[in-house]
């Protein structure tokens, strides 16, 4: 069962790979980026998960058998970075459509 | 003391390079000094002339230098310029690509 | 306890945290004006420069430092054997490689305080030009992966930020791409380390590395090579060389100075991984892929320089280059590490040696050409020429650099060149002669910008005086690599021999952190 996770990864990571060297219009090119994000993020949790566990808070604990809370934290801190980096390509999107008028990546000045 | 630089195969001593450089300084400096009188700066004379031709107030610009160079090798140019398209999905894949065959490579030369 | 001894003990600490405090509150001492501003700026960088310089010279001492951020001993708070906390290592190497890049962010902020002062959103600039250097100095010191992978985005989103700076179009469009390339990268840099994690159950470097077995696993490799190929990237080396000349044409000439160090300081990383962590299993394949694109490296970024146009994009390949030559002799001291005749050895301590050479070389040429820019307006090399009759100061300095980095004695460039090319041979005369190529095309590609910007009928455009705050920053830098020119010994020596040693001894690395 374990595996499923580690398939799932894979798939919306060559989706991701695929889309980002193949789509043509900046937005998916960040969509793509976005996704492969997410790939990453649903490895780390998967790596910490364990069958049939708690949550990692001590205090009451029913039982010890818990998830790890390293990876979690993990995953918090690059989804956040994720955003970060969303939010400033999606910005750079607006300004070049602004200058050049367009969202195709072959529509570039500098080259060469 | 430290002047001494030692490789692995020799040695060398920056010092020598100074006495040859103050050498050569000294010798430039004694051909200018024979060098003629008159010379009137700011006039015709101190203009930049190809020979046999009459002096011109143009300089040779950058895109003149090694023109033959990037002439003769054209074709090859003409590749590696194809090669930095400037499209940013090429970029990417170049990280793909750069990733797939470090992979297959590390895992090969680290396994056998 | 005084506040000096405060200042000495947590050095390691207050290198991160001082750039860190300066970029958040730039905006807020803006707000009373300019001058202070640039004041307070100045001072917090002078003083994270003088904790960079007491941290080398106490590392130097023998003395490395290892600071568990917020405890006193790494393993607390529970006596797993293993830390938990953030652990920050300052050994001769990373404490090189910190005062390096602090020293060229120190003189890039000088020189900025009159060449930007025509432009509005200056605190901006300076707080991204201060969290850049913050995160530069997290990634010299960290001690774990994650914090690596997240002061790896720190420093590429505010460089995106910088090199957007301009705000033009072409300047967006360099952004973009930047960011792009460099957020896949760090994606693939997690991923490694989610890798590593489902391998060892630890984030911190020297305890995977002690727990790493003589041979290496599957999941080993493929975190190692998704490590190696994004922290490539990074540093900008061949196939993922493409965002270097968009960046470094369109960024500010003195933030190009610290993307240099920032190259510079990914590849400390691949080779604090290789040989810190990997040093049990290293293999010939990683030297081999190392030095290969390193000498892939010399030759397409000098090929492509010869043709360019735009002064700063040409600068741009020929710091491409420049990056295969350090990839070029670490890589062979990987390949030859357990070789008795010690060519190891000495092609690493030329690597390391041109690590330094090259941030001072690249930095003396871009800011000599950030003053071209400055003075004519124009970065078109066809635009300018004769301007040696303007101002001889600049030709002198920017003659300097161009010798000094085609390799010429007796200058600093010469020197570590010469280590890289007799070890290199020893190993593989092919790529040594290829660097030897390398060299003397980036001699010619120099020598046109000399010859056409600096050579010729007197200029006739308009041309503003190098204020004085320019001047000094390139001085500083010349004066540096006359003075390693000339002591070549002395350097290797004091700075390098060390800086070597820390790299390979692994026992002492895992030995401070357990």
């Amino acid at each position: 069962m374990m595996s499923m996770h580690y398939l799932a990864v894979a798939a919306i990571l060559m989706i991701g790979m695929s889309a980002l060297v193949s789509r043509r219009n900046l937005i998916k090119i960040i969509m793509s980026l976005h996704v492969m994000g997410s790939a990453v993020n649903l490895f780390l949790v998967s790596l910490g998960y364990r069958e049939g566990s708690i949550a990692p808070i001590f205090t009451n604990a029913p039982s010890l058998q818990m998830v790890m809370p390293a990876p979690q934290a993990l995953t918090l801190t690059s989804i956040v970075i994720n955003i970060a980096v969303v939010a400033l390509m999606l910005s750079f999107a607006i300004l070049i459509y602004q200058h050049y008028g367009s969202l195709d990546p072959r529509r570039r000045r500098l080259s060469g | 003391m430290n002047h001494v630089l030692v490789t692995n195969a020799g040695y060398w001593s920056p010092l020598v390079w100074v006495a040859a450089f103050a050498i050569v300084t000294a010798i430039a400096l004694l051909i200018r000094s024979r060098g003629e009188k008159g010379c009137r700066h700011g006039t015709e004379q101190s203009l930049p002339f190809f020979s046999g031709n009459e002096p011109t107030a143009g300089n040779i610009h950058a895109s003149n230098l090694y023109w033959g160079f990037v002439h003769g090798l054209a074709r090859h140019y003409r590749l590696l310029a194809r090669a930095h398209s400037g499209v940013v999905n090429d970029y990417a894949f170049s990280l793909v690509v750069l990733a797939v065959v470090l992979m297959a490579a590390l895992i090969v030369g680290g396994m056998a | 306890m005084t506040l000096l001894s405060v200042f000495l003990e947590d050095t390691t600490a207050l290198l991160v945290a001082l750039p860190l405090l300066g970029a958040f509150s730039a905006p807020l001492v803006g707000k009373v004006s300019a001058k202070a501003r640039n004041l307070w700026v100045i001072a917090i960088m002078a003083l994270a420069e003088l904790a960079a310089v007491s941290l080398l010279v106490d590392v130097l001492g023998g003395n490395p430092h290892f600071y568990a951020v917020g405890a006193s001993d790494p393993a607390l708070p529970s006596a797993a054997g293993f830390p938990f906390r953030i652990v920050l290592v300052a050994d001769a190497m990373s404490a090189l490689v910190a005062a390096l890049a602090m020293t060229m962010a120190l003189l890039s902020v000088i020189y900025s305080l009159r060449y930007e002062s025509g432009n509005e959103g200056l605190e901006k600039y300076y707080s991204l030009v201060l969290l850049l250097a913050g995160a530069m100095m997290g990634l010299c010191l960290t001690g774990d992966f994650f914090t690596l992978f997240v002061f790896l985005e720190i420093a590429s989103i505010s460089s995106a930020g910088l090199i957007a700076f301009f705000s033009s179009a072409e300047s967006f469009e360099a952004a973009f791409k930047y960011m792009v390339v460099s957020a896949s990268g760090a994606l693939f840099l997690l991923f490694g380390v989610g890798m590593l994690y489902g391998q060892y159950g630890m984030l911190n470097m020297a305890s995977i590395g002690d727990s790493m077995a003589a041979q290496a696993t599957f999941v080993d490799l493929a975190a190692l090579s998704l490590l190696v190929s994004a922290l490539l990237l990074k540093s900008g080396s061949v196939p993922v060389h493409m965002w270097k000349p968009d960046a470094y044409q369109e960024a500010p000439p003195q933030v190009v100075v610290m993307l240099v160090s920032f190259a510079l300081l990914s590849l400390y990383l691949i080779f604090r991984i290789c040989f810190s962590v990997f040093g049990a299993m290293v293999f010939p394949a990683i030297g081999w892929t190392v030095a290969i694109l390193g000498a892939l490296s010399i030759f397409v970024g000098v090929v492509m320089a010869v043709p360019q146009r735009n002064l700063r994009r040409l600068i741009g390949y020929a710091a491409i280059a420049e990056i295969g030559y350090v990839m070029l002799g670490v890589g062979t001291s990987l390949l030859a590490m357990h070789d008795s005749t010690g060519v190891g050895m000495s092609s690493m301590h030329g690597g390391i040696f041109h690590m330094l050479n090259d941030a001072i070389d690249m930095g003396l040429l871009l800011l000599v050409v950030g003053a071209v820019t400055y003075a004519t307006k124009r970065q078109e090399l066809d635009q300018v020429s004769g301007l040696a009759h303007r101002s001889g100061a600049l030709a002198a300095l920017f003659l300097i650099g161009v010798l000094s980095i085609a390799g010429l004695p007796p200058l600093n460039g010469f020197a570590s060149k010469v280590i890289i090319y007799e070890s290199v041979f020893r190993i593989n005369p092919m790529l040594s002669v290829i660097g030897i190529l390398g060299s003397i095309m980036m001699l010619a590609v120099f020598v046109k910008i000399f010859a056409s910007v600096f050579l010729g009928a007197p200029y006739k455009g308009c041309f503003r005086k190098i204020p004085r705050s320019m001047l000094i920053p390139m001085v500083v830098l010349a004066v540096i690599m006359i003075f390693i020119g000339l002591f070549p010994g002395l350097v290797l020596e004091r700075l390098v021999f060390p800086a070597a040693e820390a790299l390979l001894n692994q026992e002492m690395y895992f030995g401070g952190v357990l």
